[in-house]
């Protein structure tokens, strides 16, 4: 490797840090995905101070052209960031999903809380009663799923506020 | 009628995306042939007013702020009637090709004990024939052989999407049901997790007004990520929390 092009890849190594270090600094970057970029980061580094590596890994493999374990290992570092990347949108779309999903669970929920109170603004308090699930009904909060997932969110003392109306 | 149902909270899902043309009249039918069943439409971030004619036909609506998948928007229904503690569940398209005057079939078939599961399923034997295309028959062939194979049980119609599940079945889909093609998945899921699915042949129509979500040029990449998805469902880990 010539002086000049060490001096290029040191450089690229040094912006690429110093880039992903100042993005986290603004909250643009989370420490944790940052890690993988700071690995590609200082393994150019590396190769930049010392650049015997990529002949030395070419001889090892028996590697005719020496540079072209540059671009095996480049491309390297992008596939596991990429493989990276998926996981975290599988991730994301997941949470996504469940939380649109427990978004419209718990909007119907208070459609039929607005109910059960605007009958008890009218007075109506047998059929508010009736309504609220504590009749034939079943208690719309009396499966384990609901007490795990969506009544842990909600104020308990729903009932009692109900009352003080 | 002396149904064994009758005395059953039954519940009625039906996943919909942008189906306004279709929506009053199906709300309207299963209220006539199973009355005082709980009847939740999930309007999947439908940008035409399917879910004010659902409410206003007298169905639950259930709004995800936005479109989620068939498989997300039935879960949702499930996560419901989960929690409301329905005995039966039934799952129709909001199309409305599944007929609702076939479901005491399938429904007498659960209530009864015969299965866990009832599907509707046009190509059983004794079924009509329906007016699908060519290709569309061959994908079905090919995915029935594939979900047959991986369920360890014969599969007539792997995309059906007409479902009777009694309380178990339907927690267990609340858990495990996939986002993307739910129907041939959850007939691998079933199977492992020791479910009783049985087929019933029953017409379904073609659809009323709209168009399906499906179209011909996505039809291969369609078989391809279908065939990967319930590939996967023989191995993926199944939740049972």
């Amino acid at each position: 490797m010539s002086v000049n092009y060490r001096f290029v890849v040191f450089l690229t190594s040094i912006f690429l840090i110093i880039t992903v270090w100042s993005l986290i600094k603004r909250g643009l970057f989370r420490p944790a995905y940052a890690l993988l970029w700071f690995f590609g980061s200082f393994a150019i580094l590396l190769l930049a101070i010392f650049p015997e590596i990529i002949p030395f890994v070419a001889r090892l493999f028996g590697v005719d052209y020496p540079p072209s374990v540059a671009f095996a290992f480049g491309i390297f570092i992008l596939i596991i960031l990429l493989l990276n990347q998926t996981i975290y949108l599988s991730t994301f779309a997941r949470l996504n999903k469940e939380l649109a999903q427990n978004y419209a669970l718990l909007q119907y929920r208070l459609e039929k809380l607005e109910g059960i109170v605007k009958q008890y603004h009218a007075g109506d308090f047998q059929n508010a009663q009736l309504e609220s699930g504590s009749g034939e009904d079943k208690p719309i909060d009396s499966g384990e799923a609901a007490t795990q997932d969506i009544s842990g969110s909600l104020p308990g003392d729903i009932n009692l506020s109900l009352t003080q109306t | 009628m002396d149904h064994k149902w009758t005395s059953l909270h039954i519940a009625v899902i039906i996943p919909a995306f942008n189906e306004a043309g279709n929506i009053a009249a199906l709300v309207q039918e299963v209220n006539q042939v199973i009355p005082g069943a709980k009847i939740v439409v999930i309007d999947d971030g439908s940008s035409d007013n399917t879910g004010q004619i659902a409410r206003s036909a007298g169905a639950l609506v259930l709004t995800p702020p936005y479109n989620i998948g068939i498989g997300g928007a039935v879960q949702t229904g499930l996560k419901l009637v989960v929690i409301e503690g329905d005995d039966i569940v039934i799952r129709l398209d909001g199309d409305g090709q599944h007929p609702p005057i076939e479901i005491p079939r399938l429904l007498d078939a659960v209530a009864d004990g015969e299965a866990d599961v009832a599907i509707g399923s046009r190509f059983c034997s004794g079924g009509e024939a329906p007016p699908i295309s060519f290709a569309r028959r061959i994908g079905i062939f090919f995915f029935s052989q594939l979900t047959s194979l991986l369920a360890g049980q014969k599969v007539t119609d792997p995309t059906s999407g007409f479902y009777v599940m009694d309380k178990k079945a339907a927690t267990f889909l609340s858990h495990n049901l996939s986002q993307d093609y739910p129907e041939v998945d959850a007939r691998v899921l079933l199977s492992r997790a020791g479910f009783r699915v049985t087929e019933y042949a029953t017409k379904m129509r073609p659809r009323i007004h709209g168009v399906s979500s499906i179209t011909v040029w996505r039809a291969f990449y369609y078989v391809l990520k279908v065939s990967l998805s319930v590939i996967v469902a023989r191995s993926r880990t199944i939740s049972s929390e």
